[in-house]
């Protein structure tokens, strides 16, 4: 058997090797025939195949070349991959598409070609009227159900404000004091809003000078881990709020900066002076990416990797004995309205959802494809609902593998899977 | 009837207007459908990938320059989630693997050349069975790679330049003028075998 790089530990090819391996199928396994782009990557899994030369000639290797051949005429069962166009047609279709398509705007003499080339176009455009409101509904609901996308936070926006709104909260205090109040709400949680961004920026410095002191490492308080990262206020080994205080306690920023104005529990100076955590779970503003793992992200891996949030609302969930953490659950800092996400690369964004792209902030991968595979028939139970009843659903699920359950022993899959708590 | 443009209501959208986004889905929906149907080759796999597009047009809002027109965008996105929809669904089909390996004895035929002139396209006059057609365009096009499908289907729904296309798939123009003549040339030949079978010799 020759010797084959490391690609064959990977069980599943994702991305850009899964393209181009598709690529070469598509070309007939003829390299030239793939799309420059997938060049290097197609030409490393032709060579795997031992389909090209620099593989030794092993003992496999004519075995290899039969089924790759094989494997290559049912991926292409016809020969008429190779058709090509006449010199004259091919003049009269870049003559056509330059005329927008239009055969009439050709140069006479590749009319009649044009027209032919009309001809399949129409074969190709034409097709039964299909009437489909049933999926613009769908496409409607599913997009109303993705919610608005996480906003990036710009220089462009002022501080989380919008100049209307200001100048809308103006208008009403003008207009009297009885409509005062619920403005005042609001506006209140646009204080809320900015104190945790200027937190977030003070976080953000502090994470890049300790890591810029600590070769590229996040804080973490011990250098092994046992146990679960749930809890606040035991060893330094049992906590995962240990990992982000160690920011405070080595003066990084002051304490001041890791609390949250919309956590009233939130304690702004340290117990005693050398406190390695916060006392308990109420006393945490926000939730850090959780570093028992063993691929723990860094701002020059993935910078794009999300390592600090608001405060999960599902360990306080758990805390409370509830065992079904709601996933798409918001932070309780802002109201239920949403959450901060810093990256590691210290860009910040603002998540009216717990979804930040394909991602979950509150769980990690395994919980996330569990969640997923209960959707379907969580649609279905909701769709059956008589329309009158409100309220909060519980579900009883049967059969919850144990990797749903959230403990405190659950760790991110790798360095890209934002899982941050408590 | 003055129609305001894809690219204002695309704007009027990410300022908050949803009636301007079922109105982009409306709009579009006839022909992106077909164009889906025919490249995705059923019309349920053709649905979901159509309502996956417009999740993505949703999601990714943000990230739209202004500046670009809507439909080829549109459209390159929708080609995305049609091939990834094709891979999840696994593209080898059973047919394939059972076909016999020289489908119609052409084994000696490889670089053969197509003159178009030779083809026979429908005219509008023609009495034929519009569902028959159909279905065959579709299996002619089902034979065809997806990279020739796809620049096939992309060119003649959209009626864009090489330097359009070049632009939205970020492959160079020369590839992209390649790829389509290989496209044409390969659909042709099959539309060609496929008529002469059908229609009654003169």
């Amino acid at each position: 058997m020759t010797d084959l790089p490391n690609h064959t530990h990977h069980h599943q090819l994702v991305g850009a090797d899964a393209d181009a391996v598709d690529a070469l199928i598509d070309a007939g396994f003829d390299l030239s025939r793939v799309p420059q782009a997938m060049h290097v990557r197609a030409g490393q899994a032709a060579a795997l195949m031992g389909l090209i030369g620099g593989a030794e000639s092993g003992d496999g290797k004519t075995l290899i070349d039969v089924t790759m051949a094989r494997l290559a005429r049912i991926a292409n069962p016809i020969a008429d991959v190779d058709a090509v166009l006449s010199a004259d047609d091919a003049e009269a279709l870049d003559a056509y598409v330059s005329e927008g398509f239009r055969a009439g705007k050709v140069p006479s003499s590749l009319r009649a070609r044009a027209e032919r080339l009309e001809g399949l176009g129409q074969l190709l455009t034409d097709g039964p009227a299909i009437n489909n409101t049933l999926l613009i509904e769908r496409t409607m609901r599913a997009v109303s159900a993705a919610g608005r996308p996480a906003q990036e936070l710009s220089p462009a926006r002022t501080g989380g404000f919008r100049f209307a709104d200001l100048i809308s909260v103006a208008a009403v205090l003008l207009m009297g004091v009885a409509v005062v109040w619920p403005v005042m709400s609001t506006a209140k949680s646009y204080s809320t809003r900015s104190d945790c961004m200027a937190n977030l920026a003070g976080i953000a410095s502090a994470f890049g000078r300790y890591t810029n002191d600590f070769r590229d490492q996040l804080p973490m308080a011990a250098a092994s881990f046992g146990g679960s990262w749930l809890n606040v206020g035991t060893t330094p080994e049992q906590s995962n709020s240990a990992n982000l205080y160690t920011l405070a306690r080595t003066g990084y920023t002051p304490l001041e900066t890791l609390a949250c104005e919309g956590n009233p529990m939130a304690c702004r100076t340290p117990a005693a002076a050398g406190s390695h955590d916060w006392k308990s779970l109420p006393e945490v503003s926000y939730s850090y990416y959780i570093m028992f793992g063993k691929d723990r992200p860094s701002p020059v891996s993935n910078p794009g990797t999300v390592i600090l949030t608001d405060k999960s609302p599902v360990p306080v969930r758990l805390a409370n004995g509830e065992v079904f953490p709601f996933p798409n659950e918001n932070s309780p800092n802002h109201a239920g309205q949403g959450q901060f996400a810093l990256r590691a690369d210290g860009s910040a964004l603002w998540a009216t959802t717990p979804q930040v792209g394909s991602d979950n902030i509150w769980m990690n991968r395994q919980q996330e494809k569990v969640w997923n595979a209960i959707q379907p028939q969580l649609a279905e139970v909701k769709r059956n609902l008589p329309k009158h009843v409100k309220g909060t659903l519980l579900i009883r699920v049967e059969g919850v593998p144990m990797e749903w359950l959230m403990d405190g022993a659950q760790l991110p899959a790798d360095g890209n899977d934002v899982f941050v708590g408590p | 009837m003055d129609q305001v443009t894809d690219e204002v209501l695309f704007e009027q959208y990410r300022g908050g207007d949803r009636a301007a986004f079922r109105t982009l889905i409306e709009r579009h929906q006839p022909e992106l459908l077909r164009f889906l149907i025919r490249l995705v080759g059923d019309q349920a796999g053709a649905e979901d990938v159509f309502q996956e597009a417009f999740l993505q047009v949703h999601l990714a809002a943000d990230t739209f320059d202004a500046t670009r027109r809507f439909r080829p965008w549109l459209f390159t996105i929708a080609a995305n989630k049609a091939r990834d929809y094709l891979r999840r669904k696994g593209r080898r089909r059973t047919l394939e693997l059972s076909a016999p390996v020289d489908r119609g004895g052409d084994s000696g035929e490889a670089g053969s050349f197509v003159d178009l002139m030779e083809v026979r396209v429908p005219a509008p006059s023609d009495a034929l069975d519009k569902d028959e057609t159909n279905r065959q365009v579709q299996k002619a096009l089902d034979e065809l790679p997806l990279i020739l499908r796809e620049i096939l289907l992309l060119a003649y729904f959209q009626r864009i330049s090489y330097a359009q296309i070049s632009d939205e798939l970020g492959i160079p123009l020369g590839t992209v003028k390649s790829r389509l003549h290989a496209a044409v040339a390969a659909f042709a030949k099959k539309w060609k075998m496929i008529d002469e079978q059908r229609r009654p010799k003169p």
